[in-house]
C-alpha cells in the first residue's frame, strides 16, 4: 500500500495566486513563490499549478514557474495552456516536474506521444473537467462518456489522471464518492482527485473510498490548515501517512 | 475532544500525534530525552564551539528577549563557555517593566553587547490585525522578527553561529531531538511565519488599504535570507537544549540567583510559574486567544511540561487547568484598543479559525486578579491615538 | 569544488542545478566534451527517456567523456535515468547501449499500475557502507519511474538498497566512486537535499 498524496493545487493569474468558486469568482489567495515554497517546507507530497490565463492567451507564465521552482525541493506538476511540444518544453525547462495536459489531448491525442518520447510517460498528468450531479456526470465542454475518456488516456500512456469535479470546487461538499469509485474501479494508473474538500472529515472520506492522491485548494487557501495539521490528523486516525 | 492520557494537551494541538496508548508525541519525545546520549551532545557542543571561536568580531549571536530561556543561554555561553556573544533583540513593542529590569541587570552583569530593534508600531498595528484575520493570531510581526532579525544581523556582521534556547522538541512535534534541528529556510517557514513570508504580508496590507501607501523597506526586517546565502555565509542557527538537557526550573533558579532575574505575575497562570512569558503584556490575550481556538490555554501547556517531568500529577494538572485556563484577560481591552475593533468584531475574528473539533467556549470568567499594578495604564496611555 | 551537473536537453536539469545552488555551490552544466575540465564531481540528472537520452550523448560526445570521468576514479551522481545508464542495455523506446558500468539491463517495471510514482521508503541492504549510514531510516523519497534497473545476479553486492514494489527493486547503487539513485533527490525534500550534500561533501 503506497503513501496517500496530499497535494496543494492552486491556481496563477497574473503573477498571483487565486482560489475560484466552480472555476469562477477568483479571490486572491497569496505570493505564488513564497506560498509555494511553504507548502515545500511543509512537507506537501506534491504541488500542483495552474495557470489561468495561459488558456486565454496561450502562453503560460514560465517566468513566474521559473521564480517559483527555484527554490523548492517538492515535485511540481505544471499545466495551463500546454497545447504544443514547444511550450511543454519549456515548461520542463522552467522547473516543472510533471505536465498536466487537458484540452490539448482532446484537441490532438498524439501529443501524449510526442511528449512521451522525449521525457517519458511518467511526466505526463491527463486531465478530465466533470460536471457532476448525484450520480450522472459528463465532461466539462467535451462530449465523451468520462470513463471512456480516461481509458482512453491510458493507452494513449499518460503516467497519471487528475479529474476535477468543477461544479464542487469551493463548495466544500466533498468529493462526489460515488464518481471516484467508479473511475478507481475502471482505471488502474494513479488517479489524483480535485474539488469539494472543505474539512478533514471530507480527505477522511475519500481516503476510506479508496482515494489515494487528494488535491486541496479551498482548504489550504482559506483557512488556518495547514499541510502539517492536516497530516498529523490523518496520522492519528490511522491513514498510511507520509511524515 | 481528545486529550493525551499523560499530559493534559488535547488534539487540536498544532502538532501532536496521540499514540495506539493515547500518549501524545510531545509526551513521548521528552520520555527518551533522558536516554538521550548527552555527553556525546555536550562534546559534540564544545566542537561546534571550537569551530566557531574568535573567527570573527563576536563568537556568537544570542537572540535575546530577556525571559528565562535566552538569558539563560545568554550566561551559560558567557559564563560556562567563555564566549565573546553578542545578544540581539527583536523588540515586539509590548515589553514588560519587569522583563526591562531584568535585562537591564542581565547586561550588565555579564557585561555583554547588545542590539535592540523595533519595528515602527503605525505598520506594527495594521500587521497584528492582518495577522488575526489571516490566522486566528495577532503575534506574526514577532514570531517572525525574532527569527529574522537575529539571522539578518548574523549574515550583516559576519557572525555565523547563533543560539537560540530550548528545541522545538520539548513541546511540539515538528521535530523530535533526533532531528539536527537548525533554524533554516524550512524551518521558518513551517514553525515560525504561520505560512506568511514578508512578501505575502507586504502583498495583503496593500490589498486591504487599498488608499495607503506602503513603503517596501518597512518590511525588510522580516525578509528571511535564502537558504543559498545562509548556506555560503555557514550560518548555523542551533539550541542550546539540544546539547544540554534543557531543565527549566534547574535553569530559572540559576539565572534568579546569578543574575537577580525576577520573576513576574502573568494572565492565565497560577503564580508559582513566575518565570514563564513574562516578556509581553499581551501574552494573556495571546494565550486567551489561543484557547478560543483550541480549547487550550497556556495552564494547560505548563502543567504539562511539569507532567512529562515527574514534578506534577494529572490529577493536580487537572485542577489548575480548570482554575486558570480560558478566562478573559485585562490585557484584551489593550489589544483591542490597538487594533481598532471591538470585543464582537474580535471574537467574530476568531470564531473563524477554530481548529476541529474543538467548539466556541462557554466560559464567561474574567482574569480579576491585577497582573499590571500600574503598568497598565502607562500601556493604554502609550498606544492610545 | 567544481561540481558538473550533464545536460542532455530533456532532463530535470534546472531541479538538480537549483538544489546544488541553493546548498550554496555554483554548478557547471556540461554540454559538450570541454566542459569537463575541471571538473570534480559530476551529477547525471534523470527525467526522459533512454534512447532520447544516449543518442544525444552520445552525439555530443559526452557518452564517452562520462567513461572517461569514470575510469579516472572521479565520483559520478546517477540519478533516475542517470542511474539506469550505468547498464549494459536499456529498453525504453528501442534498445540502446549505456554505459555498462554495473552488468544488467533497464526493462520496464511490470506492477499493476506500469508506473512507481510517490514515496516510499528505503530497504538498506548494505548497512555498513559509510555513505549510506547517513540516511535516516524512516526518510521516505520520491520516485517517479517506469522502468528500473534490473542488476544481474553477479553484480547483486552493488545493489545497497531497494525500494519495495511488487517486487524489491535497487534504490541506491554503488560502485566504487559511482553512485546511482532511482529516486529523486532533488525532488525529495529535506531528506533529499541532505542526500545531495553529502554526495558533495563527502562522497569519494
Amino acid at each position: 500500500m503506497t503513501y496517500l498524496r496530499i497535494i496543494p493545487s492552486l491556481l496563477l493569474k497574473n503573477k498571483k495566486l487565486i482560489k475560484g468558486v466552480k472555476f469562477k469568482n477568483h479571490i486572491i489567495a497569496g505570493n505564488p513563490k513564497t506560498t509555494i515554497q511553504t507548502f515545500d517546507s511543509q512537507k506537501s507530497d506534491e504541488i500542483f499549478l495552474i495557470d489561468l490565463d495561459a488558456y486565454k492567451n496561450s502562453k503560460p507564465d514560465f517566468e513566474e514557474l521559473k521564480k517559483i521552482t527555484a527554490t523548492i525541493n517538492t515535485p511540481l506538476t505544471f499545466g495551463g495552456g500546454l497545447n504544443s511540444i514547444e511550450n511543454i518544453k519549456l515548461a520542463f525547462l522552467n522547473g516543472a516536474d510533471k505536465v498536466y495536459i487537458s484540452s490539448a489531448i482532446q484537441n490532438n491525442d498524439k501529443i501524449v506521444k510526442d511528449v512521451s518520447l522525449i521525457y517519458g510517460n511518467q511526466s505526463i498528468v491527463g486531465g478530465i473537467n466533470l460536471m457532476t450531479d448525484s450520480n450522472n456526470f459528463s465532461m466539462l465542454n467535451y462530449d465523451i462518456d468520462p470513463i471512456s475518456f480516461a481509458k482512453k488516456l491510458v493507452d494513449l500512456g499518460v503516467g497519471e489522471i487528475k479529474i476535477t469535479f468543477v461544479n464542487l470546487e469551493g463548495s466544500r461538499k466533498g468529493f462526489n464518492l460515488n464518481i471516484c469509485e467508479k473511475f478507481l474501479k475502471n482505471i488502474k494508473i494513479p488517479l489524483i482527485f480535485e474539488g469539494g474538500i472543505g474539512s478533514l472529515e471530507d480527505i477522511e472520506k475519500a481516503a476510506d473510498a479508496g482515494v489515494q492522491n487528494i488535491a486541496l485548494g479551498t482548504l489550504l487557501i482559506f483557512s488556518d490548515y495547514n499541510i502539517f495539521k492536516i497530516k498529523q490528523h490523518l496520522s492519528n486516525k490511522g491513514y498510511k501517512i507520509r511524515n | 475532544m481528545e486529550y493525551c492520557k499523560k499530559c493534559v494537551i488535547p488534539q487540536t494541538a498544532e502538532t501532536n500525534r496521540f499514540d495506539d496508548q493515547g500518549i501524545c508525541s510531545v509526551c513521548r519525545q521528552i520520555e527518551v530525552k533522558d536516554g538521550l546520549d548527552w555527553v556525546k551532545r555536550e562534546k559534540n557542543l564544545k566542537e561546534v564551539i571550537k569551530k566557531y571561536k574568535n573567527q570573527n568580531d563576536y563568537d556568537c549571536i544570542v537572540p535575546f528577549s530577556g525571559g528565562k530561556d535566552s538569558t539563560f543561554t545568554l550566561w551559560y555561553l558567557v559564563k560556562i563557555l567563555g564566549l565573546k556573544v553578542l545578544a540581539v533583540r527583536y523588540d515586539h513593542n509590548f515589553l514588560r517593566n519587569t522583563l526591562n529590569h531584568n535585562v537591564e541587570k542581565t547586561l550588565t552583569k555579564l557585561s555583554v553587547d547588545f542590539i535592540s530593534y523595533k519595528s515602527n508600531f503605525k505598520l506594527i498595528r495594521k500587521i497584528m490585525k492582518e495577522s488575526l484575520i489571516r490566522r486566528g493570531d495577532f503575534c506574526w510581526h514577532c514570531h517572525v522578527g525574532i527569527c529574522a532579525f537575529p539571522i539578518n544581523t548574523a549574515c550583516e556582521k559576519n557572525i555565523p553561529l547563533l543560539f537560540y534556547g530550548e528545541p522545538s522538541s520539548e513541546y511540539s512535534s515538528y521535530y523530535d531531538y533526533n532531528d539536527n534541528e537548525e533554524l533554516n529556510v524550512e524551518k521558518f517557514n513551517i514553525i515560525s511565519n504561520l505560512g506568511i513570508q514578508a512578501e505575502d504580508m507586504m502583498e495583503m496590507l496593500k490589498e486591504r488599504y487599498p488608499n495607503e501607501v506602503f513603503d517596501d523597506r518597512d518590511f525588510k526586517p522580516f525578509f528571511f535570507p535564502s537558504q543559498r546565502e545562509l548556506n555560503k555565509k555557514k550560518i548555523k542557527a542551533l539550541y542550546l537544549g539540544s546539547y544540554i538537557p534543557w531543565d527549566v526550573k534547574k535553569q530559572v533558579e540559576i539565572i534568579k540567583r546569578e543574575l537577580d532575574w525576577r520573576g513576574e505575575s502573568v494572565e492565565g497562570v497560577p503564580p508559582e510559574y513566575d518565570y514563564e512569558k513574562i516578556e509581553c503584556a499581551l501574552q494573556g490575550s495571546r494565550d486567551y486567544t489561543k484557547y478560543l481556538k483550541r480549547g487550550f490555554g497556556r495552564t494547560s501547556h505548563l502543567t504539562s511540561i511539569d507532567i512529562r517531568n515527574k514534578k506534577k500529577t494529572r490529577e493536580e494538572a487537572i485542577e489548575l487547568v480548570k482554575k486558570f485556563d480560558g478566562k478573559k484577560p485585562k490585557s484584551l481591552e489593550l489589544l483591542l484598543q490597538i487594533l481598532n475593533i471591538s470585543e464582537d468584531e474580535y471574537n467574530e475574528i476568531v470564531k473563524k479559525h477554530l481548529i476541529y473539533p474543538n467548539t466556541i467556549s462557554t466560559k464567561k470568567e474574567n482574569e480579576n486578579r491585577n497582573i499590571f499594578h500600574e503598568e497598565f495604564e502607562d500601556l493604554k496611555n502609550k498606544f492610545r491615538d | 569544488m567544481k561540481i558538473g551537473i550533464i545536460n542532455y536537453q530533456a532532463c530535470n536539469l534546472k531541479s538538480i542545478y537549483s538544489t546544488v545552488y541553493n546548498l550554496g555551490y555554483d554548478p557547471i552544466i556540461i554540454e559538450n566534451k570541454i566542459d569537463f575540465l575541471n571538473i570534480k564531481k559530476i551529477i547525471i540528472p534523470g527525467v526522459g527517456s533512454a534512447k532520447h537520452c544516449i543518442d544525444y550523448l552520445q552525439k555530443k560526445k559526452i557518452f564517452e567523456e562520462v567513461i572517461k570521468f569514470k575510469n579516472l576514479g572521479m565520483p559520478i551522481l546517477g540519478i533516475c535515468l542517470g542511474m539506469h545508464l550505468f547498464a549494459e542495455k536499456l529498453f525504453e523506446h528501442g534498445e540502446s547501449r549505456g554505459f555498462g558500468f554495473i552488468k544488467g539491463e533497464v526493462i520496464p517495471l511490470t506492477m499493476n499500475s506500469k508506473f512507481n510514482i510517490g514515496w516510499h521508503k528505503l530497504k538498506i541492504k548494505k548497512t555498513e557502507n559509510r555513505f549510506i549510514k547517513k540516511i535516516n531510516n524512516d526518510a521516505t523519497f520520491y520516485f517517479c519511474h517506469s522502468y528500473y534497473f534490473n542488476v544481474s545476479q553477479s553484480n547483486f553486492e552493488y545493489s545497497i538498497a531497494t525500494v519495495d514494489l511488487d517486487k524489491e527493486v535497487p534504490s541506491i547503487i554503488c560502485k566504487d566512486n559511482i553512485l546511482g539513485v532511482q529516486f529523486h533527490p532533488e525532488r525529495s525534500q529535506n531528506h533529499g537535499v541532505n542526500f545531495i550534500e553529502n554526495f558533495i561533501e563527502n562522497f569519494q
